[in-house]
């Protein structure tokens, strides 16, 4: 127990939801609505939508927001609807992507949560796919609130935490013992993390110097 | 003024010998061209990182295409 927190079971929580992200996408009918909500038209219910869903702890839609930030994630969605369902209009696109975007940033704002996916992917014990797959997401994450520099929570989130992020990359792309797709999906990950200028600019000299060195050692994979 | 084919000549005598030009354009070209010509350990460890790395990284963006394959199929489904 920690600060009235039982972190054993906060942690089996977060374990059993990683699992899942690979496998069957199930949802309960509330967490549907909300994404369903998230994609409508009418803006109040997109922002409610966000903060909803921004103040939950949940690595699959964390890992849903990061493919709305995709602009070709969304193209695709709207090519299959041909534009009946959805009248995806340029400012309708951009405006599902900043509340996407908001909704994503208030989740990693939740330091537990941030905490609990940072110790999942640092975790040899978990499978190489799962911990391949966060890191690679939470690079895209990361990328996206660089583009969006317009995002006040995007900024306050990259400059909170962005620099941790990093520097678990860091340590797991000079492990020996990792996987090596591991080791690359950090390396991909880390290329697109300090593309965000608000993680790049905040780094420590030292830090940022192993950074570079790192990503020339990886070019090969992420030029 | 020294003459055009005095200069040329003393050129020609500063260049390498032909045997060491050939060898400087293995070592600059061989790599590019991923040839083992006069390789040494460290260049084919060197080889070989970059083939590891490369394999995972198919592995790697395979895994993220699927997701991604998962996530797309599970939009349709919510929306239809």
């Amino acid at each position: 127990m920690l600060f009235g927190l039982d972190l054993r079971n906060l942690k089996m929580t977060l374990v059993s939801k990683v699992k899942k992200l690979t496998g069957e996408i199930t949802m309960t009918s509330e967490q549907k609505q909300l994404i369903r909500d998230l994609f409508s038209s009418d803006e109040k219910s997109q922002m409610e939508a966000a903060m909803a869903i921004g103040k939950s702890r949940d690595v699959r839609i964390l890992a849903m927001l990061q493919f709305y930030l995709q602009d070709d994630f969304l193209d695709e969605l709207l090519a299959h609807y041909g534009g009946k369902e959805f009248h995806f209009r340029f400012a309708q696109k951009k405006m599902i992507k900043f509340y996407s975007l908001v909704a994503a940033s208030n989740m990693l704002l939740e330091g537990e949560f941030f905490g609990g996916v940072v110790s999942e992917i640092a975790n040899p014990s978990e499978s190489t796919e799962e911990r391949s797959d966060i890191i690679f997401m939470m690079g895209a994450v990361f990328e996206s609130f660089g583009r969006d520099l317009h995002a006040r929570e995007a900024t306050f989130v990259s400059e909170k935490i962005g620099g941790q992020f990093v520097k678990t990359l860091v340590s797991l792309l000079s492990s020996e013992s990792e996987p090596d797709e591991v080791r690359v999906a950090s390396a991909i990950a880390l290329h697109k993390t300090i593309f965000n200028p608000n993680i790049s600019t905040n780094l420590d000299p030292a830090l940022a110097k192993e950074v570079f060195s790192l990503l020339k050692a990886y070019g090969d994979v992420v030029g | 003024m020294e003459s055009p084919s005095k200069r040329a000549s003393s050129c020609k005598a500063l260049a390498p010998a032909p045997s060491i030009r050939i060898i400087m354009l293995i070592r600059e070209f061989a790599p590019v061209h991923g040839m083992f010509i006069f390789q040494t350990g460290q260049f084919k460890e060197r080889e070989e990182a970059i083939s590891k790395n490369r394999q995972a990284q198919r592995t790697v963006l395979g895994w993220f295409s699927s997701l991604r394959g998962r996530m797309m199929s599970f939009m349709k489904k919510l929306f239809s």
